[in-house]
């Protein structure tokens, strides 16, 4: 699994441009295009420019200071106080308080928040929780939990977009979102002067713009990991850290475990693994990639038919609503899967998520945003939108945790894949965050004067 | 050579070895402890009895010492009454020598029936490191000073430790185990200063002097009433004249002394309103050059190389009066130094790693032909690196890292030593 | 029925008649021109159907043909034996079916399995049969990712390899689908309506029952070029004959409850490879050309069937006013001919056969007239030679013996006084007698003549009954038994009355009826000499009263029958022979009939019937 890890990082590494690294220069606009929305949570590439969180993950996978420079938990993990970073200010030159901090968390997730209250004390904010929160920090430096100025509303209607981030939001029209350098920006002024995003780009013209010129850094799906190194795209690709799973509803005619036991054992990750994603994905059966656990190979990604149609057990269940949203490769895989399940005597339809009815099956990407075991189960768990049981930090405690998840199977894996960006030939000094996300705030430009 | 610095090499030698010794490959006794602790879980959970055992190997572990581990496993789980063996058996042990990013995990699934259950053993992270034996050279560092203002460039004297600042020049002289400042010149700078300032300094062949060249100015120094390192001079003046960029040396490009070449010192005229050099050398290397920002000198088989990192972000090497490109250098960073350790081929090239990560790493290839080739490990800094340089007898290199400082704190330039010693 | 309104309902049925058989003629010879026009126009279009049908196959074919000699396919088909990496070609068959223009395109590869899927992309690896068909070109169902499926016409190509000694590895599965748009290029004529139904079952790679052999008519699968069909649901025998048999049946539909609306279709089964049908396609032309012809031609015929019958009217009034007019004139003539008016004359017009008829019905009652007067002429004197005879008879009777009584006298002047006397006494005596007969006779005759009109009264009928048979018959009046001092001479009659319960009234003279009664009473008593039974009854017979005097005495002959009632006519060697023909005067001024009912010793009865009184007018 290391070696995969090493060649992946070679392959990113060897994709770079071919040239070593000339000193950074400043100035210049880098021009990115997405096919989503930037200020989507998670993963949106304007928040992460614009919006710092508490805890940055760093490359060890912890929890490293990033405005908050230290922390500490008392209460076996039931409290936790993190002191803020002084002289920090929002881009519009408020300063960060805690209570600045307190409202913006608070506005994220409101009542469904990991940690029972919050409160502003001085300048620390403290977490307490009814129950352990062991890996807070590494849970603030998801992309969920940055901050933002709370009620600062954004022109294009996004949510609050006013951070402590190295970019912060200056315009956007006819489809492009311009972020400028933040000269104050803590962590020192970005190399870049300016970001232009343009939104909701197919691939196809993302690619096409790059070849020409026209983009600096386009996105390049996994599936098209292969394409890209045929069109000699220079790519810049991370470890496999983004999970493709099926969440299953326990509720209506999936409440019968045998049944989604039957789901489970009727996936065929192999096809979908080695056709629709052209083998850049692993094939999992369990929630973490073996590199982060080492025992991932007890659960088995085998498809078995016969036990699907045994466990069905001759019931034939009424309609079932799997729901995809993604690009043409979920949906092809949610096609897939769906004709992997009427094989074995399910009637599934496949709708696009977002449809106001009852949701059988999910296909979802989820996203590894830690390297260490216990927050990364505990982000996908809560992506998912499952309980977080307590976990212990041995890899039994996790692996029985995992087991027990699974056996329920109401999330199913199928694969990871990993997270891939083209850059254009002056485009220096791109790096990847842990979940796979590309670092601008540390981009340069070639040419830039 | 000095006692003082006799003994700082035997301690960085030994220091050297002490690392080499933590980072090679554990001995097969260390299998014990983790087969005794698999072998007494599965007992507890089978109980005594015969197994028909399996062992697959998921880990780096090299094949070569699978069946010691399986040896190991065997004795330890017929010590707790478990008849291991490869005969069939309803009782089965499947145990997969595994591993994740920080450890070993050794897992053992045990078969009664239909009923499976699962034990593990993690392994030591200590135990688990290993590096590529592959690599010919590991490298090492050591903190040699550490101030407040940038360091762009330093070299020992035989009296001292000169330091140059983009406005300064410091002498610092050796006081028990630290160097301390001696002296402090300015170097009357008449123009701003570029961003990412730069400086070159070279010790005189006797170790009394150097001669230092920062943006625009030329400065030379000389330690005329040694051994007081309050009689430094330092007489600096407005200079464009090249800039020194190597010394007059002897390039071994053979196994024997007759294959050596000598290579006069060679000079480049570097743009003082920038941060790189023109192209222009002296003498000529009978090619044109691409302005670039470090140059080294190579031996090759036929004779010394000229290793430039271009503007444009080429590495390309002069060599019989051609530039001929060199590939595998997409993860160089913007300074290289040479090494000379006598392993592998001789001669490495220590280059800093790409990325504006919070610390920098240092590694050292091999360019037996026209592909870099990694040849150790990367050797993490603590911070940046800001310059790189080869000590005067080519045998270590020195990196200045900028280390971010805490809370309320300056930034602080630590001069490392870094050298190299033989897998 | 007169002759008139016959002649009107023949000539009327004459016409709807001809018109009737000319319109069901032309009507039946319009629809088989019809028929026959709509067998040759789908015979053309299916032939056409099928050129196109080849015509389209050949498009698939080439369009199959091209992309698997194409450089691409001979590069997948090279790399896949290569590397049996089927995995970078997932998407290839998207792109060559949209540069083809194909609706479905499959990559198949050696092992049969599909490489890349246009129509259902992530049936990647599952197998493919159609790529072993044997057939250039083939009608298959496609299964579609939404459960659906399609019909298409399908073409299979093997790719060569493209090394040069390579055999074949991948096939090309290629087809367009049979749906609106090759509707919309088939040559329809005017007011054909071609439409396909498919069966569109479930995926049959994960059904998971028991698909029926035929599945049930669905209407929403029956699809022509404007998209939905009308009267769908009245396709279905027709179609699912079509599948069951596997043959082309034809029939009438009617889509809605107008005829205009009915259809001549035909349904041609489409069949797989195997011989299955898949669809149906039918073709139906609509009769709405014809059925307006025969509307037109009813309207014509019920036009020209009630001009007729106004003609028919016109000539039958015409043909009355010419024919039928003088006939019932003459029947009107001839009524009144037999209603006694002999003078009835009709009109003489024209010379054909009814002015002859006219002429001769007038020469006729002529005659008929210029006969009764001398008949009655004759009957006249004949009368007043039977009166004469008859007075000549009744006075001679008398006569003689004044005759001789004269005669007597004279010769008894000779004798003595006394015996002179004596015989002038018996001789003025008996003058006397004979003179007072005479005088009878004559009064009897003088009465005949000088008969009064009636004093009318509303009497009991019942009453005169018995009035008369207590004037004849004293103790029948009484009792109901003859006895000896019965007044009449045949003290063996037995008289038997019959009178109503209930009062019988009627408008008469009392005293005339009387008289009738007392008249036929006689005459009964006189025929019963020896004896018998004298019956006087009475009872209501509708409007009318009948009183019945009945004898059982000899009884009449015919003959006397007939002429029983002619005056002066008897039976009797005495009498005036007036009595009947007083009762018939009588009963004739009360507006009544009489008549004899008699056989030949059976006696006679005798039946007057009188009208009865107005009750509501007293």
């Amino acid at each position: 699994m290391l070696r995969q890890i090493a060649i992946s990082f070679l392959v990113a590494v060897l994709l770079l441009p071919a040239a070593a690294r000339t000193r950074p220069h400043y100035g210049g606009t880098l021009r990115v295009e997405v096919e989503g929305d930037p200020w989507q949570r998670p993963g949106g590439l304007a928040r992460q420019m614009v919006l710092d969180g508490l805890t940055a993950m760093g490359t060890d996978g912890t929890a490293g200071p990033a405005l908050a420079v230290e922390w500490n938990s008392d209460n076996d993990n039931h409290r936790w106080q993190f002191r803020l970073r002084p002289g920090v200010h929002f881009q519009d030159g408020t300063p960060l308080s805690s209570a600045n901090v307190v409202a913006s968390l608070t506005a994220i997730c409101g009542a469904g928040c990991p940690w029972t209250a919050l409160h502003a004390v001085g300048s620390s904010v403290v977490f307490t929780s009814d129950s352990p929160l062991p890996n807070l920090p590494e849970l603030l430096a998801g992309d969920d939990y940055r901050i933002a100025l709370a009620g600062a509303g954004s022109p294009t209607g996004a949510p609050a977009s006013i951070g402590t981030g190295p970019f912060q939001f200056t315009a956007f029209s006819n489809g492009v979102l311009t972020l400028a350098a933040n000269d104050n920006c803590w962590q020192g002024r970005p190399f870049l002067d300016e970001v232009e995003i343009r939104v909701h780009r197919s691939m196809r013209d993302q690619w096409l713009d790059l070849s020409v010129g026209r983009a600096d850094l386009v996105e390049v799906p996994a599936e098209q990991l292969r394409q890209a190194h045929e069109q000699r795209l220079t790519v810049v690709a991370s470890p496999p850290v983004s999970l493709l799973a099926i969440t299953v509803s326990d509720s209506g005619a999936l409440s019968n475990p045998n049944l989604r036991a039957a789901i489970a054992f009727a996936v065929d990750r192999s096809a979908i693994s080695n056709v629709i994603f052209q083998k850049q994905g692993e094939i999992t059966a369990s929630l973490l990639p073996a590199e982060l656990t080492g025992y991932s190979f007890l659960f088995s990604p085998d498809r078995d038919q016969n036990k699907a149609h045994e466990l069905r057990g001759g019931v034939t269940p009424p309609l079932l609503t799997l729901t995809v949203e993604g690009g043409p490769a979920m949906q092809l895989a949610a096609q897939r899967i769906a004709l992997n399940l009427r094989d074995a005597g399910f009637n599934v339809q496949v709708a696009s998520a977002g449809a106001p009815q009852h949701v059988d099956l999910a296909l979802r990407r989820l996203t590894l945003e830690s390297s260490q075991p216990q927050p990364a189960l505990e982000s996908i768990l809560r992506a998912a939108g499952l309980a977080v049981p307590v976990m212990e930090q041995s890899p039994e405690g996790l692996y029985k945790v995992e087991r027990q998840v699974l056996d329920t199977h109401m999330i199913i894996p199928l694969l990871y894949l990993p997270r891939a960006c083209a850059v254009g030939g002056r485009v220096r000094d791109l790096l990847l965050s842990p979940d796979g996300a590309p670092q601008l705030a540390g981009v340069s430009l070639e040419d830039a004067p | 050579m000095t006692p003082k610095k006799l003994f700082c090499l035997v301690a960085m030698f030994a220091s050297a070895l002490m690392t080499q010794a933590a980072d090679t490959a554990p001995a097969p006794s260390a299998w014990e402890q983790p087969a005794a602790a698999l072998a007494e879980q599965i007992a507890g959970i089978l109980g005594p009895g015969p197994a028909h055992l399996t062992i697959r190997n998921l880990s780096k572990i090299s094949a070569d010492e699978i069946p010691a581990i399986r040896r190991r496993l065997e004795q330890d789980l017929k010590a707790h009454g478990v008849q291991a063996s490869g005969a069939e058996s309803a009782n089965a042990i499947r145990v997969t020598l595994s591993e994740n990013l920080r450890e070993r995990l050794w897992v053992a699934e045990i078969v009664e029936g239909t009923e499976t259950r699962v034990a593990m053993v993690h392994v030591e992270p200590g135990a688990a490191q290993q590096e590529s034996s592959t690599s010919a050279v590991a490298l090492h560092r050591q903190s040699v000073l550490t101030t407040r203002a940038p360091v762009l460039a330093a070299v020992e004297t035989a009296d001292g430790f000169v330091v140059v600042e983009p406005e300064e020049i410091v002498i610092f002289a050796h006081s028990a185990d630290s160097w301390k400042e001696q002296n402090r010149m300015g170097i009357s700078q008449r123009k701003p200063l570029a961003r990412d300032p730069r400086a070159v300094i070279f010790s005189s062949p006797e170790g009394q002097g150097f001669e230092a060249s920062v943006a625009g100015m030329a400065c030379i120094g000389a330690n005329q009433q040694a051994p007081s390192p309050a009689d430094w001079t330092v007489h600096c003046r407005e200079s464009d004249d090249p800039w020194l960029l190597t010394l007059p040396q002897q390039i071994a490009t053979g196994s024997t002394p007759d294959e050596n070449v000598h290579v006069t010192p060679l000079r480049a005229f570097y743009n003082s309103a920038r941060n790189y050099y023109t192209g222009v050398v002296t003498p000529s290397l009978g090619v044109d050059l691409p302005p670039f920002y470090t140059a080294v000198l190579l031996p090759r088989p036929d004779g010394a190389g000229f290793l430039i990192n271009g503007i444009d972000g080429k590495v390309q090497l002069v060599e019989a009066a051609m530039l001929k490109p060199i590939a595998g250098t997409r993860d160089w960073g913007s300074d290289f130094a040479s090494l000379h350790t006598g392993c592998g081929a001789g001669t490495q090239i220590i280059v800093s790693g790409s990325g504006e990560a919070l610390t920098d790493s240092l590694r050292a290839y091999e360019l037996p032909a026209q592909e870099a080739i990694p040849a150790s490990a990367p050797l993490a800094m603590e911070g940046t690196i800001t310059a790189l340089w080869a000590a005067p007898d080519s045998k270590s290199v020195f990196a200045v890292v900028r280390k971010t400082a805490g809370e309320g704190q300056a930034d602080q330039y630590e001069v490392d030593r870094v050298t190299a010693n033989c897998n | 029925m007169n002759l008139r309104q016959k002649l009107l309902l023949l000539l009327s049925l004459l016409v709807a008649v001809i018109v009737a058989a000319v319109a069901w003629t032309v009507l039946l010879r319009i629809r088989h021109v019809f028929e026959q026009r709509d067998q040759e126009e789908t015979a053309l279009f299916v032939s056409q159907f099928q050129r196109e049908f080849q015509h389209r196959s050949a498009e698939v074919a080439a369009a199959v043909e091209h992309i698997a000699a194409g450089e691409r396919a001979r590069n997948i088909a090279f790399e896949l034996a290569q590397s049996g990496d089927a995995a970078p070609y997932l998407t290839e068959a998207q792109a060559l079916a949209q540069d083809a223009q194909l609706d479905f395109l499959e990559i198949v590869g050696p092992d049969g399995n599909i490489v890349s899927s246009a129509q259902w992309p992530a049936r990647f690896g599952y197998p493919e049969p159609a790529a072993t068909a044997t057939q250039s070109t083939f009608l298959q169902s496609e299964d579609l990712p939404d459960g659906t499926a399609a019909l298409g016409l399908f073409a299979v190509r093997a790719v060569r390899r493209s090394d040069p000694g390579g055999a074949q590895a991948v096939r090309i599965v290629g087809g367009k689908r049979l749906d609106q748009s090759f509707l919309a290029d088939l040559p329809a004529a005017p007011g054909m309506t071609i439409s396909l139904y498919s069966d569109s079952g479930p995926n049959a790679n994960t059904a998971t029952s028991p698909q029926p052999a035929t599945p049930a008519f669905d209407p929403a699968r029956l699809v022509s070029t404007a998209g939905s069909v009308t009267g769908t649901a009245r396709y279905q025998p027709l179609i699912d004959s079509a599948r069951k048999t596997g043959q082309a049946s034809s029939g009438i539909l009617y889509l809605t409850d107008r005829r205009e609306d009915s259809v001549s279709a035909t349904a041609i089964p489409l069949k797989s490879e195997s011989g299955s049908v898949l669809a149906v396609l039918t073709v139906a032309i609509s009769r709405s050309g014809m059925v307006e012809a025969q509307q037109h031609i009813r309207a014509i015929a019920y036009g020209v069937a009630a001009g007729g019958i106004l003609l028919a009217i016109l000539a039958s009034l015409w043909i009355a006013a010419r024919v039928s007019g003088p006939i019932e004139q003459l029947a009107q003539a001839a009524e009144q001919v037999a209603g006694g008016n002999w003078e009835a004359r009709v009109p003489e017009r024209g010379r054909d056969e009814i002015g002859a008829l006219a002429r001769s019905f007038n020469h006729m009652t002529g005659e008929l007239v210029a006969q009764r007067d001398r008949l009655v002429q004759t009957e006249r004197v004949a009368a007043w030679r039977e009166l004469a005879r008859r007075l000549a008879h009744e006075l001679k009777n008398p006569l003689f013996p004044l005759q001789l009584t004269v005669e007597n006298l004279m010769r008894a002047r000779d004798l003595p006084a006394a015996e002179f006397d004596e015989v002038f006494r018996e001789s003025t005596q008996t003058l006397c007698m004979e003179i007072a007969n005479l005088k009878t006779i004559i009064g009897r005759f003088s009465d005949f003549s000088r008969m009064p009109k009636p004093q009318l009264e509303r009497i009991d009928i019942n009453d005169a009954l018995r009035r008369v048979a207590q004037f004849y018959f004293p103790a029948t009046a009484r009792a109901s038994q003859a006895t000896a001092d019965d007044p009449s001479s045949e003290s063996k009659i037995k008289c038997t009355l019959g009178v109503t319960s209930d009062p019988l009234f009627i408008d008469v003279d009392p005293e005339l009826l009387h008289r009738a009664l007392s008249n036929l009473v006689l005459n009964a008593m006189d025929a019963m000499p020896d004896g018998g039974t004298l019956t006087l009854s009475a009872q209501p017979k509708g409007e009318t009263a009948e009183l019945r005097v009945a004898d059982t005495g000899e009884g009449l002959t015919p003959e006397e029958c007939e002429r029983l009632f002619t005056p002066y006519y008897t039976t009797k060697q005495h009498g005036t022979g007036l009595g009947l023909a007083i009762v018939q005067s009588v009963v004739a001024d009360h507006h009544g009939d009489i008549a004899v009912e008699s056989r030949v010793g059976g006696g006679a009865t005798f039946v007057i019937t009188l009208p009865r009184a107005d009750e509501t007018a007293s």
